[in-house]
């Protein structure tokens, strides 16, 4: 098996964002720094962020700094990865991607303890940067420039300190003495040793490192700021802890100025409000800092300084330093960035990102705080009040994030002919439930009937230099509807266009004039002279189809003559030339034309493409002066062609474009071939089936760059991506197009005209997202859920035969259960669950505010029903007391139910508290907690029926079954006896852990993991009957079932997969196969009988098969494998593959019917994935070659080996880097052809097989 | 110049030790080799930003703290050391 993996939707977390001017000078500008990709942003005049480049870097990015040397225009990138590497990136506005100016190797690769990459910081006068571990190392590299004015990088400068944890490092603004840095460290060695701020100076002239100064900070500080200096402020640092922020001035004489962070009114104390972010604004005379807290409220950072000049120099020394509450944002940030033209960039934590503008810098009524003086006594809390709306900030524009994406079903719910996508994103009161669809979607702006069924629709300009379109016309079978586009839409007589006649083409003419093409002759109005001139086609003979540009026009009779126009110097429209196409005079279909449009600093096309109606040909004419009207090249089709588009395809960032021909065919069928620009040779076919209906193919323009328009029985939008890849993504609206046509007006400026049966649409693209980003294929429609999304399950799924014989009228149903610790909500639900928000209150949950902070152990959850045909949520089930925790929900139908009908088995667990990373939080692992002071979980399973009557549909409980008692403590008392009690705590924590899982429906019965245990359980009158066991089926937690007839799959939350068998003759289950090395197992699909495909938690997706050997040998044990004590056999790895980012879900799913299944992934941080199984022994061999190509002719750009980055964590096995080869499109023709070279192929092979794996689930048909 | 290779294995492991913090030694305490494991752990977490995201998002913490409590955990993330425990055989002496 070899698969080939394609990245669909790219990771929509952002963790780091710098800003600066890096594609030119003064230019403003933000990198976005995702786990394992650069993107490089830019705004545009209307505050829109436009993407400029993405790079993959094939590595994971842990710090990101921008810097600019002294005098430069422009900044350098600097990224802390785990290449082991420093790596200075500049971009390239030229090629429109970073490229690498230094990189220097300092350590191992990976994300380890003492190899630097995870600390960035930088003079702020560009001279030098420091790079730290988090333990004890760090390293300063001096930046300077030779005399060509290059950037040069010193060997490193060492700063180690061992036993020393690092929290932080800046560089201090000093002005242009000798560069400082600052970091806030603490050594684990002593224990209980004090936190401390330690100085390290870079000695230019001695060219070395002194750790000069360590002065102790609060223990809980966690993050320093560099306050400017010189001549602009203070300069010193600024240490924010738990409950304020310290401003501490690098002159010693000073006192400090502490102020406190302000709480919410909920907040405790103790707790804090923990900053997450930082962002400052420094332009001369101001400077400001953003914070930002974990709870989304942003707080402005004014300081007050006075000048004091009682030595020789100058110098700023603080006043006052203010805390000033600004606004509350629905999310926490992870990076903001104040940009200098006055807009704030969000990179919200769970949630979309945000663009902010600036209302005011801070009110006089808006809330604040002064800071004090050391000496007073600071332990006083401040509390404040949020706002409910934004009242200092204007939002300005969303990026939708689908991160943390939880949970998702994949299938055909909507029953619209491809699967969508249903996800769970977002996180406690801002948690949605997302519908994803492939390609795009148009939104109606006016629908308006028509008096028949329209033939064409056409629009133009009344001038060249004209925004907006003039006219809408539109062609009836014997008149013509002229309508003119202004406030409104209107019909008008004095237009100049003939009204009577059946308009065939309409097109305005470089001199203004214009050209209306009807059945019956040519109508050339010129506004200039105010004339009107008519061209007549011979007697008896009629105009069929006809195509122009600005200055030529072609024309095809019904004699299947063709005809060429062009505007001469007095404007005045002259035959050139005439062709007979064919000698056929009569043909069922109508023949077609088209002529390229001109491209900038063209005066003609040297093209036409014809089709003559006859003939399964279409072929390219030349226009060229000495060959004129002789034919170049032709294409075969499988029918007579229904539609032709000559357009030039490019992509915005890039000059160079692509002459292409689109041929659609009345069977449906589209062909789409190469025109090199010269010869007009076709080259690159490649054909495809969009549709029923015969293809219409139309030109349109989209945010000023030309796009195809496909349309059959659906649509399709083609153009060349920002990476130059050719994408083809479906369009999706409700009704059927027969005519299209694009529309520019003041309204809509990227819209089009569809004529659907008798009616006339305007439609528009929705503009909330970057139309030409490659990678970002879905839209999306957006349901808010009341928790943090868990799991999504089918309703149907238990139903496999009997009870739904009325499908169609049946609603889908998809039940979702969402968690969340911490919040205290589940009192404020109505006791039936039934509309629990009103809307006023949906509102303000969702708002700022999201939810009170309850205790660690108090959880809320709540199951939900998707109903899909009325796209509405609604809370089926909740819990009603704090304590209990909804661990798993599971939909069976019970083999010894005679009804049959439908059960809901909720699993809950009661006093459940999740052993949390907080070292202060008590527990036992920690403490060494006396055992009988821990309180053990309880599970129960609670069993519901569906009610389906006429009057109510709901479920009905039915009863409860302890699954799990509380552990008793003197269980563990033999641990103690052993004289080990270092070890009661792993037996504490693992009956903290024996809790209820996963269940799943297994052949009507109910398996329901208890953690490490198996059970199964059948339905009772009175509770679940507990028929067979196993005590310890996986060695610590199972995470999830998958069930195969008699085969039971289980993950291990840390040993991978175990294979059971159920043996219903002992009433046994049987261990197959176990795996030889260990997996933390998040999710894991069913691909066959003897496979699965599992994704774990550090961003592995692993094909396990159960080797066939075994399989048999399974059948033929005649003890059936009751003996042995240990898994006698284990899975093979069949593939493996490192992605990036921990794996949430992994589905397979038939995408086109009759094609190969495909294995959909998902990543926590929003990206979605496919892994596309190789269709030929010639791809195996193609693919993996072009693999090692491409590796060293495009290494990953942070130094990462890729290979190496693949196999993080296993090797990387029968996966190809889809990616990286599509990579191949940005090389240049050199490279492309060194690469062929080597692997005795042609471009264009290479072309079609990516385009072909690429293009796999964007039709919902087959190849041709 | 022959040294003994006994020797020149124990000078190279003492070097690794000092280079490499974390790596072992043949009498190497439980106590010890757990805390060192842990603190490995946590700094891959710490370098991986989604695995501080699965941490943040089934925690219902912001990242940010969680990240500060993965920095604090590093300090004795297996316990004082104090009650560290005999090691094999200086229990056998013991008995």
């Amino acid at each position: 098996m070899f698969l080939y993996n394609l990245t669909l939707q790219r990771p929509s977390a952002i963790y780091f964002a710098v800003h600066g001017s890096f594609s030119a000078p003064r230019a403003i500008e933000l990198v976005l720094g995702r786990q394992t990709s650069l993107e490089l942003m830019r705004p545009d005049d209307q505050g829109h962020l436009k993407s400029l480049c993405f790079q993959e870097i094939y590595g994971i990015i842990r710090s990101l700094k921008a810097f600019r040397l002294t005098g430069a225009k422009r900044d350098y990138l600097l990224v802390g990865s785990d290449s082991g590497k420093i790596t200075v990136l500049v971009f390239n506005p030229s090629t429109y991607c970073f490229e690498r100016v230094h990189i220097e190797t300092f350590g191992k690769s990976g994300c380890r303890r003492i190899v630097p990459g995870e600390y960035l910081a930088t003079d702020p006068k560009g001279r030098a940067c420091m790079i730290g571990a988090i333990e004890k190392q760090k390293f300063v590299y001096v930046f300077n420039r030779d005399a060509s004015e290059n950037l040069t990088i010193s060997s490193p400068l060492e700063a180690h300190k061992s036993s020393f944890i690092c929290y932080g490092i800046i560089g201090l603004d000093v002005g242009f003495e000798n560069p400082i840095f600052a970091a806030l460290e603490r050594a684990y060695d002593p224990p209980q040793s004090p936190k401390s701020l330690v100085f390290y100076e870079l000695d230019l002239g001695l060219n070395h490192v002194v750790r000069k100064l360590s002065t102790p900070v609060e223990d809980d500080a966690y993050k320093i700021l560099p306050v400017p200096g010189s001549r602009d402020g203070p300069g010193g640092v600024i240490v924010c802890s738990m409950q304020h922020i310290r401003y501490k001035s690098l002159q010693s004489n000073l006192p400090d100025h502490i102020c406190p962070i302000p709480l919410r009114k909920d907040i405790s104390q103790v707790r804090g409000n923990f900053i997450v972010s930082c962002a400052l604004h420094r332009q001369k005379g101001l400077f400001f800092y953003l914070l930002c807290t974990e709870l989304g409220d942003v707080f402005k950072l004014e300081m007050e300084c006075t000048n004091n000049q009682t030595t020789e120099e100058e110098t700023c020394v603080l006043k006052e330093m203010r805390i000033r509450y600004l606004d509350s944002l629905p999310c926490p940030a992870n990076d903001m960035c104040i940009l200098r033209n006055g807009f704030l960039f969000v990179a919200s934590e769970y949630g979309n990102h945000g663009f902010y503008q600036f209302r005011s810098l801070g009110r006089e009524q808006d809330f604040c705080c002064v800071a004090v003086v050391e000496s007073k006594d600071t332990k006083e809390p401040v509390y404040f009040s949020i706002h409910e709306n934004l009242e200092n900030l204007l939002l300005i524009e969303e990026i939708e994030s689908l991160s943390p994406l939880n949970c998702w079903q994949i299938g055909d719910f909507y029953r619209e002919g491809s699967p969508q996508l249903i996800i769970g994103s977002g996180r406690r009161h801002r948690s949605a439930w997302k519908t994803l669809r492939l390609g795009y979607r148009w939104t109606e702006m006016a629908v308006s009937d028509l008096p028949g069924y329209p033939v064409g629709v056409f629009t133009v300009r009344e001038q060249q230099q004209d925004t907006w379109d003039s006219y809408i016309i539109v062609s009836f079978v014997n008149a013509s509807l002229i309508l003119s586009v202004g406030e409104t839409v209107e019909e008008v007589s004095d237009s100049g266009f003939s009204t009577n006649v059946s308009t065939i083409f309409v097109q305005l003419f470089s001199n203004n004039s214009i050209v209306q093409v009807h059945s019956q002759g040519i109508r050339h109005i010129r506004p200039d002279i105010q004339t009107v001139h008519e061209w007549k086609p011979p007697q008896d003979l009629q105009i069929q189809a006809a195509d122009g540009n600005a200055s030529q026009l072609v024309v095809v009779l019904s004699s299947k003559q063709l005809l060429y126009f062009e505007l001469d110097e007095t404007g005045m429209l002259t035959e050139i030339q005439e062709v007979e196409l064919t000698k056929e005079e009569s043909s069922a279909y109508l023949p077609c034309v088209s002529i390229a449009p001109l491209v900038s600093g063209q005066s003609k096309a040297s093209f036409v493409a014809v089709s003559d109606g006859v003939s399964y040909y279409a072929r390219l004419y030349s226009l060229k002066r000495e060959s004129c009207l002789k034919p170049i090249s032709l294409q075969a089709l499988d029918t007579v062609a229904s539609s032709l588009l000559l357009i030039w395809l490019n992509a915005s960032t890039f000059s160079k474009s692509q002459l292409v021909l689109l041929i659609g065919s009345h069977s449906g069928i589209y062909i789409r071939a190469l025109v090199d620009p010269i010869t007009g040779a076709l080259s690159e076919q490649q054909s495809r089936l969009v549709g029923t209906k015969p293809v219409v193919l139309q030109r349109i323009e989209i945010q000023g760059k030309p796009v195809a328009l496909i349309v059959s029985s659906r649509s399709y939008f083609m153009y060349l991506d920002n990476q130059l890849l050719l994408q083809t993504l479906p369009i999706s609206y409700e009704r059927m197009f027969d005519h299209v046509v694009g529309f520019c007006s003041e309204q809509c400026p990227d819209g089009v005209i569809a004529c659907c049966g008798s009616s006339l649409c305007i439609l528009s693209f929705e503009e909330d997202r970057d139309l030409f980003q490659s990678s970002h294929l879905f839209y999306s429609d957006t349901q808010n859920g009341l928790y943090t999304p868990r799991r999504l399950i089918d309703m149907e799924d238990a139903s496999s035969s009997s009870l739904t014989n009325d499908t169609t009228n049946h609603l889908k149903c998809l039940l979702t259960l969402e968690a969340d610790q911490r919040i205290q909500v589940a009192s404020l639900l109505s006791q039936d669950g039934k509309a629990p928000w009103t809307a006023s209150e949906e509102e303000q949950r969702r708002g700022a505010g999201g939810y009170p902070i309850g205790s660690a152990g108090s959880w809320s959850c709540a199951m939900e029903e998707m109903n899909i045909g009325e796209n509405s949520l609604k809370c089926a089930l909740h819990n009603t007391e704090s304590k209990e925790y909804i661990s798993s929900i599971c939909c069976i139908r019970f083999s010894n139910d005679a009804d049959s009908s439908l059960y809901l088995c909720v699993g809950v667990v009661i006093n459940y508290a999740l052993q949390v990373t907080n070292p202060w939080e008590s527990s036992p692992a920690k403490d060494n907690m006396p055992s009988d002071s821990i309180i053990f979980p309880r599970s129960e399973v609670r069993v519901y029926r569906w009610l389906n009557t006429s009057d109510s549909k709901k479920w009905e409980y039915l009863h409860t079954t302890v699954v799990q008692e509380a552990a008793n403590p003197s269980m563990m008392e033999w641990s103690n006896y052993y004289g080990a009690s270092h070890l009661s705590f792993h037996v504490a924590s693992r009956y903290r852990n024996e809790i209820i899982t996963a269940m799943a429906s297994f052949q009507g019965r109910l398996l329901v993991a208890v953690g490490t245990s198996l059970r199964m359980y059948d339905l009772g009158k009175k509770q679940l009957l507990k028929k067979t066991q196993h005590p310890r089926a996986t060695p610590y937690k199972i995470t999830s079932i998958e069930t195969c007839y008699d085969r039971i799959f289980l993950s291990d939350v840390q040993e991978s997969v175990f294979l059971y068998r159920y043996s219903a003759a002992d009433n046994l289950f049987l261990c197959i196969a176990d795996d030889y090395l260990p997996k933390w197992c998040t999710s894991m699909c069913l691909l066959d009988y003897d496979t699965v495909a599992v994704g774990d938690k550090f961003g592995n997706i692993s094909i396990l098969r159960l080797p066939p050997e075994a399989g048999t040998l399974i059948e033929q044990d005649p003890t059936g494998g009751l003996w042995s004590k240990e898994a006698p056999h284990h899975f093979q790895l069949e593939a493996c593959f490192y992605v990036g980012s921990v794996i949430s879900c992994v589905s397979k799913v038939e995408w086109t019917t009759g094609d190969v299944p495909l294995l959909f992934y998902a990543t926590l941080d929003g990206a979605i994935g496919v892994m596309i199984p190789l269709r030929s022994t010639l791809d195996m061999e193609l693919f993996p070659s072009l693999e090692l190509q491409m590796r060293e002719y495009r290494p990953p750009l942070c130094g990462r080996h890729h290979l190496a980055y693949r196999s993080y964590f296993f090797p990387v096995r029968h996966v190809i880097d889809g990616d990286l080869c599509e990579e191949f499109y940005r090389l240049d023709l050199e490279q492309q052809e060194k690469i062929v070279k080597e692997l005795d192929r042609s471009i264009i092979d290479v072309h079609r097989k990516l385009e072909d794996y690429r293009e796999r689930i964007r039709y919902p048909y087959l190849p041709v | 110049m022959a040294t003994n290779p006994q020797q020149n294995l124990y000078s190279q492991l003492e070097h690794l030790q000092s280079k490499y913090v974390g790596t072992g030694h043949p009498d190497i305490s439980r106590h010890d080799w757990c805390t060192n494991m842990a603190r490995d752990s946590i700094a891959t977490y710490l370098g991986h930003a989604s695995l501080v995201d699965l941490f943040a998002s089934v925690e219902g913490e912001s990242r940010g703290r969680i990240r500060y409590h993965l920095l604090e955990k590093l300090h004795s993330p297996y316990g004082e050391s104090k009650e560290r425990v005999l090691s094999k055989k200086e229990r056998l002496t013991q008995l």
